[in-house]
């Protein structure tokens, strides 16, 4: 019996050491790694002699970063993701090699960014959104930008990313510190409009809406006055889905707007002087009220509560509803029914009012994606480098000559950039130049992505009926000029909290979200009767909106 | 001569599982009529379980879609080595444990360690690390090894291993035998129902895992081929309020029913082909090694 314990205690001993021995290696493997770049080995010299926004560096430089794989689909033959005509253009022109640490599926980009932040072995350059760069500043894991993009940011990135008042820039400055370069591609884009069936306004001589009464007339003859001319009463004026607002389509916020209510937005309140919530503002209760009544009278799909987005636009691309309330990019989910009806035609109209005040248009905070360098990493400005050169290929002078080369033929290939920015509402200027381009029958003009709206638009007046997006997101008559519209004349209220999400909000918010969005569908479905309104404001406060309206306003004062 | 009430009942019971297996069956009757289905019928939602407009074009796509085959390939290496691996240490855990404590001293104290495993996880960041640190990432190795006990697994080859008369090892060792020898010849042609179990459970565990390939693996061609169906599904429900023309023209691209549906089904067809073969296995195995007689 001894002997046997013994032994026992021998092998536990043995498999320790072991272990230890296992550990110790790795260690020493990732200690290798490391050492090089850490060690004092001149990284002054590496410097480039002057400060030129695409200077080169000579020798070249290393540059890890880690990237999703929606290009892949627009590459040429023979190039991918990781070795393309812009990695090629950053060793040529810039001196830096880029490498990716790890390529994914864009579906699956946060959580893995997330699993390497947890990690801790994070890449020289990175893409993440407001709440991983929030924990990346608190953890002080990323460098400070202010001075390289003060130094090395081309007169045109500046243009593009301080566009709109410095919006892009403001979320992602903490404390006078620059510590990113937001991604910013323009709120208006996300404007909500209403999209009708243009054949169905004609059939049953509707004029087009002016104000909300007309759009609750339309909707109501829409579903009884036999639009699709079947003689059956199977219609319904218009679509929704069990997300409501909180998805992305289908979102009745163009129809809130109309009773100038603005759902899940911050803003001012009637005294101007502090920050409120707006889906629980009494101007909500309004239009509830009058969804209710739509779908007491059918007008709503009754369905509704139970239908994802996809199963939703079926009803709407079986030709069975004429009016939708979504974003610019509608034609792309409710083009189906064209393709099947010679007749059909889907237009944009903007948003309206239910009174004589005038209605606005809500916008969101802008998308928060930012790229951030790593702290410790030699070359911070690299990161301006390679936006400077990815906006210049595509937006400056040497766009005339180089621009197919670097976009491809499908125009997309640009996705395979490591960093990229978009000039921020391009697509309205896209629009004005299509639509006078189209007038004066001369596209010479045009660049190349505006080019390819505009022989769109020409095919589907050809008959191609694939693209008809291009003349209702592009054409005179779009929904990128309902946006230039709103642009104009100023038509449009913003969300004022655009920065990661407060400590309470990362606790409640979710609940609060689906308290929401629970009371909305009842109150639609006429399960509780509409003052049951008063009674989710007053919980919605209860259970943490209080605090979190207390926090967003500290937060917007600073 | 059945009582009428039994008779009853058999009527009852035979409709109420009737019910059951049209329940189980439609959702997939219906991916496959979607996947044989034109674009705009789907899309107008007139498909339920017979495919209208027929077409083989998303079958087309399928077996031309690059990475959807080296996906499927990822995944049959994976289901050899992983399962290949599950079921060898299972069998060399399990033939000790079920072991007279007074044969093995210390069966306790490994049992627990074991079932400690069970109720217990780390969690996703320590696995993570583990994983990176021992230099296994982005290889076929983080998919397998892992997971390389199925404990569950483990107590049932052990319980069934325990339901065999002791008197057979005890000849088997007087003719000579060792340990290894015994374990070979012996216990594994007699375990062989549960091994048949355990072999399909870890089977369609390692075929449907698709969460350490997302976390795991460092390049989509490594991805196995749930993970890679679920970067499809998930693109469509990423919780975004608003998109860039870019994204809902990519979305749009990405965004193919049919398609989906054909690879849906490609991808369940294995399991769906292999289950005849296991199932006269199945509940013997499961069942065996819970009644000691």
């Amino acid at each position: 019996m001894q002997t046997k314990k013994n032994k026992r205690v021998k092998w536990i001993a043995l498999l320790v050491v072991a272990s230890l021995v296992l550990v110790a290696a790795c260690s020493n493997n990732s200690n290798k790694e490391v050492n090089p770049s850490n060690s004092p080995d001149n990284p002054s010299a590496n410097a480039p002699a002057d400060t030129g926004p695409l200077s080169k560096y000579d020798p070249p430089i290393a540059l890890t970063a880690v990237k999703d794989d929606s290009s892949k689909s627009f590459l040429p033959e023979g190039e991918t993701v990781e070795n393309n005509v812009w990695t090629k253009g950053y060793e040529d022109e810039l001196g830096i090699k880029v490498t990716y640490d790890w390529v994914v599926p864009t579906a699956n980009f946060g959580d893995k960014m997330n699993v390497t932040l947890a990690g801790g072995d994070l890449p020289d350059l990175m893409s993440v959104n407001g709440t991983q760069l929030k924990q990346l500043i608190e953890a002080d894991k990323v460098e400070d930008l202010t001075s390289v993009y003060e130094t090395y940011a081309s007169p045109l990135l500046r243009s593009m990313v301080e566009a709109d008042d410095k919006l892009g820039m403001k979320a992602v400055t903490f404390d006078n510190k620059l510590y990113a370069i937001a991604n910013y591609t323009g709120v208006l884009d996300s404007a909500p409009m209403i999209w009708i069936r243009q054949d169905w306004l004609k059939k049953l001589n509707l004029e087009a809406p002016k104000t909300m009464q007309d759009v609750i007339a339309i909707a109501k003859a829409f579903t009884n006055n036999d639009p699709d001319g079947d003689k059956k009463n199977n219609t319904f004026g218009f679509v929704i889905a069990k997300g409501l607002h909180q998805d992305w389509m289908l979102q009745p916020t163009s129809f809130f707007n109309g009773y100038h209510a603005q759902l899940g937005s911050w803003v001012k309140d009637t005294s101007g002087s502090s920050y409120v919530y707006s889906s629980i503002q009494p101007e909500v209760k309004e239009a509830l009220a009058q969804l209710q009544q739509f779908y007491k009278e059918g007008v709503i799909d009754p369905e509704f509560g139970t239908k994802d987005i996809d199963k939703a636009l079926e009803t709407v691309n079986s030709g069975k509803a004429g009016m939708i309330f979504g974003p610019m990019y509608a034609p792309f989910n409710i083009g189906e029914v064209i393709k099947t009806n010679k007749e059909a035609d889907w237009k944009a109209y903007p948003v309206v009012s239910i009174d004589a005040e005038t209605a606005y248009a809500q916008t969101p905070a802008p998308n928060s994606n930012a790229y951030v360098v790593r702290k410790g990493y030699e070359h911070p400005e690299a990161l301006i480098k390679l936006l400077n050169f990815q906006v210049e290929k595509m937006y400056g002078e040497s766009s005339v000559t180089e621009r197919k080369k670097y976009t491809g033929e499908s125009d997309q290939a640009w996705h395979a950039a490591v960093v990229s920015v978009l000039p921020p509402n391009k697509n309205v200027k896209a629009q004005i130049n299509v639509s006078e381009a189209l007038k004066a029958n001369d596209p010479s003009k045009l660049n190349t992505e505006e080019k390819g709206y505009y022989d769109g638009i020409l095919k589907y007046r050809a008959g191609d009926m694939t693209q008809w997006w291009n003349e209702r997101i592009f054409g005179p008559e779009s929904s990128q000029g309902v946006l230039k519209d709103y642009m104009d004349h100023n038509l449009t209220i913003a969300n004022d909290y655009i920065f990661a999400n407060t400590k309470t909000m990362d606790s409640k918010k979710a609940t609060l979200d689906k308290l929401e969005l629970e009371t909305f569908t009842k109150i639609i479905y006429g399960a509780v009767s509409i003052d049951e309104f008063d009674k989710f404001v007053e919980n919605w406060k209860k259970l943490g909106g209080d605090q979190i309206t207390q926090e967003v306003n500290e937060a917007l004062k600073k | 001569m059945l009582s009428k009430k039994y008779r009853f009942f058999l009527i009852v019971n035979a409709f109420l599982l009737l019910l059951l297996t049209v329940a189980c069956l439609f959702p997939i009757l219906n991916v496959l009529a979607i996947s044989f289905s034109s674009k705009a019928a789907v899309s107008a939602g007139q498909v339920s379980i017979w495919p209208v407009d027929f077409t083989l074009k998303s079958y087309d796509y399928v077996f031309n879609n690059v990475s959807f085959l080296t996906s499927f390939i990822v995944s049959i290496k994976r289901v050899i080595l992983g399962v290949g691996i599950n079921m060898v240490l299972s069998v060399l855990v399990a033939y000790p444990l079920s072991k007279e404590a007074q044969d093995f001293g210390s069966r306790t104290w490994y049992a627990w360690f074991f079932v400690f495993t069970m109720l217990f996880g780390a969690g996703l960041i320590p696995g993570f690390l583990v994983v990176k640190e021992t230099g296994i990432m982005d290889s076929i190795w983080a998919l397998v090894l892992p997971g390389a006990i199925p404990v569950f697994n483990v107590l049932l080859i052990m319980n069934y291993m325990r339901t065999l008369p002791k008197a057979l090892e005890e000849s088997s060792f007087m003719d000579g035998a060792g340990h290894f020898r015994t374990l070979w010849t012996v216990y594994l042609p007699l375990t062989l129902p549960s091994l048949a179990t355990v072999a399909l459970f870890s089977l369609v565990a390692h075929w449907n895992a698709w969460f350490d390939g997302m976390i795991y693996m460092n390049r989509p061609e490594h991805y196995p081929l749930s993970t890679y169906l679920q970067s499809l599904l998930q693109f469509d429900s990423m919780n975004q309020t608003n998109m860039s023309l870019e994204q809902a023209k990519m979305m749009q691209f990405v965004s193919n029913r049919t398609a989906r549906a054909a690879q849906i089904f490609v991808s369940a067809l294995p399991i769906l082909l292999i289950y005849p073969f296991f199932q006269r296995y199945f509940v013997k195995g499961l069942v065996v090694g819970s009644v000691k007689g």
